[in-house]
């Protein structure tokens, strides 16, 4: 099956000379469609960097990452947004919701930016999110809604494109256990459904069940983890290039 | 985006109501300014309008009433009473002088007139008579109510004593006033035959732009003028004495309201760098980011505008009552020039968010 998304030797260094920082090291991934990737890591080792490349908003130093056809290092800067609205997905770790917003005009301008009618925009920010189970929180601003209200709407957010993937930062962060797990499971059942790809980086040990495969980030590479992990995700058949733990 | 514009404007009401006050404040400033203008202008030319006359013959040069010396002789005005197309000719004198009462001296338009003639005497006497005697005055109601002055008192007038015997109504500015004598009586002040200006009426069918064209082509000596240009020279004397100070004001209106609308972008976009990285990051455009910021500053802009508007207007009703004399009129001139200056506030308002925006590294959003 076709990948969806495609990294090949990425390396992502800042600075030069004596104070050059390689924050990703010639990494390689390769997602298939439905698949549910969860990257875990030490903090500095380069998870947000590689996270940002995959998003098209970093460029590689090295290396190429495609979503489908589309070379996101090779992309014109004007054509990236477009990549990103139609492609990818982001969930981010403090939902960062517009505060100005209710719940359905949140998920509503996303759709808005495709070009389509604020009416049908609406139309389909609703049905997400009562798929979702926030239905009855449609009108709520933000500051209105628990935690977990928030993360379903910011998933709402991500998926109400119909993207290929889906990138989330942290995005059980702000959860408490039982939400953070119940959350992630929705996150996971609605992405299998729609046959979405999701990356996830984390620190949450706590997901790692819902993911297919689980990755280790260390000083900018792939690499085994650390003593105590238990190194395995579910359905963890190893490609070219991945650390699978 | 209009929608997420209006939200984040109405989002913080205290900084919605600075923002929308501080621009309608500014633009009050240039309005109100310029109302009080229009207003003054009006009323200062309330009485050539008032006093019948289809044209005001001067002396040659002579073109308004306001700070004018204007002496032509009665053998001036029959000339200009024959030609072809005049109905009839009534002489005023005229000068600038101090009317005194118990309680002030008030700067006036002394106009002697003959109450047997058809044009250049009160045609709005609200209280008393017209048809004054010698040494007798009709003044303004305004100046009256503000003086305590009432029917029957006594009022000085170019050093001479009057009674008061008649009030007319919408002849005060907020310059001065227009007081009535008798022709006898301001001819004994002065002393000589000369007149200060001939009040014409034309008859029906004859256009008075050509009768006064006519007058003139017969007596080099007099500057002959249909109404309205008359008035229209008479306006632009407060036009010229206030270009300076509306200047000055729309300068300083346009600086406020240029202020406090790019500080109120400036900090609503610094407020909401992170929500507009969030939107970048999710593929909206620059030009998304640059609607939201434009549609807000036109709401603000358009919003003080006419608040500022309505307040005008509402001082357009009070003041007169409150401060007689005072007059302001809502020019269609002044709104658009109003109107045109906050949408040039927005624009350059505008210009430092945009360049925030345009800079916005939406990566910031994970890195926060």
């Amino acid at each position: 099956m076709e990948p969806v998304m495609l990294v090949e030797h990425v390396t992502r260094r800042f600075g030069g000379g004596e104070i050059e920082v390689v924050a990703v090291r010639d990494v390689s991934l390769t997602v298939g469609p439905g698949e549910i990737i969860l990257i875990m890591g030490p903090s500095g080792s380069g998870k947000t960097t590689l996270l940002l490349m995959l998003g098209g908003l970093l460029k590689p130093s090295e290396g190429r990452i495609r979503i489908g056809q589309d070379d996101l290092t090779q992309l014109d800067e004007r054509r990236l947004p477009e990549v990103r609205l139609h492609r990818i997905g982001f969930i981010f770790q403090d939902f960062n919701l517009l505060s100005s917003l209710s719940a359905l005009d949140n998920v509503a301008l996303v759709v808005q930016l495709t070009g389509l009618s604020r009416r049908a925009a609406r139309r389909r920010a609703r049905a997400l999110l009562e798929q979702l189970g926030v239905g009855h929180r449609l009108n709520f601003l933000p500051e209105k809604l628990s935690g977990g209200e928030k993360q379903r709407v910011a998933i709402a957010r991500a998926l109400v494109n119909e993207p290929d993937i889906i990138l989330a930062d942290e995005p059980t962060a702000n959860l408490d256990s039982r939400r953070g797990q119940e959350t992630m499971q929705l996150l996971r059942r609605i992405a299998k459904e729609g046959m979405r790809s999701v990356i996830i980086v984390s620190h949450d040990e706590r997901i790692k069940d819902i993911a297919d495969r689980v990755l280790w980030l260390e000083d900018g590479s792939f690499t085994t983890p650390p003593k105590g992990g238990d190194g395995k995700g579910p359905n963890a058949p190893p490609r070219d290039g991945d650390a699978v733990v | 985006m209009f929608h997420l514009a209006w939200r984040n404007l109405l989002q913080s009401r205290i900084q919605f109501f600075l923002g929308v006050g501080g621009v309608a404040m500014a633009l009050l400033l240039m309005l109100s300014l310029d109302a009080l203008l229009a207003g003054s202008e009006q009323d200062l030319v309330a009485y050539i309008y008032q006093s019948g006359a289809d044209i005001f013959v001067a002396q040659e040069g002579v073109r308004n009433l306001h700070m004018a010396a204007s002496a032509i002789s009665v053998q001036d005005m029959r000339r200009a009473a024959r030609v072809e197309g005049v109905a009839s000719a009534s002489p005023i004198l005229y000068t600038t002088g101090v009317v005194e009462t118990d309680e002030a001296d008030v700067l006036s338009y002394i106009i002697g007139f003959d109450p047997r003639e058809p044009l250049g005497g009160p045609r709005t006497v609200v209280v008393g008579t017209a048809r004054l005697k010698r040494g007798e005055a009709i003044i303004d109601n305004a100046v009256a109510r503000s003086q305590g002055v009432e029917l029957g008192d006594e009022i000085e007038i170019l050093g001479e004593t009057f009674t008061v015997v008649g009030l007319t109504e919408g002849l005060t500015n907020i310059i001065n006033s227009v007081t009535f004598i008798h022709i006898d009586d301001f001819r004994a002040l002065r002393r000589g035959d000369a007149i200060s200006y001939a009040l014409l009426a034309v008859e029906p069918g004859y256009d008075p732009t050509e009768v006064a064209a006519a007058i003139e082509a017969r007596n080099e000596d007099v500057t002959a003028l249909p109404r309205e240009v008359f008035a229209r020279e008479e306006r632009q004397i407060i036009k010229d004495m206030s270009v300076e100070v509306i200047y000055i004001m729309n300068l300083a209106g346009l600086l406020i309201g240029l202020a406090v609308t790019a500080l109120t972008l400036y900090t609503s976009t610094l407020r909401k760098r992170q929500e507009y990285g969030v939107l970048k990051a999710m593929g909206a455009q620059n030009r998304h980011l640059y609607t939201v910021v434009a549609v807000q500053a036109f709401l603000s802009l358009m919003m003080g505008a006419a608040v500022a508007i309505g307040l005008v207007w509402l001082m357009g009703l009070v003041l007169p009552q409150v401060v007689p004399g005072t007059a302001m009129a809502l020019t269609q001139a002044g709104v658009v020039r109003v109107l045109t200056a906050a949408l040039g506030i927005g624009v350059v308002a505008a210009l430092v968010p945009a360049w925030q925006m345009a800079r916005l590294d939406p990566a910031q959003v994970f890195r926060s």
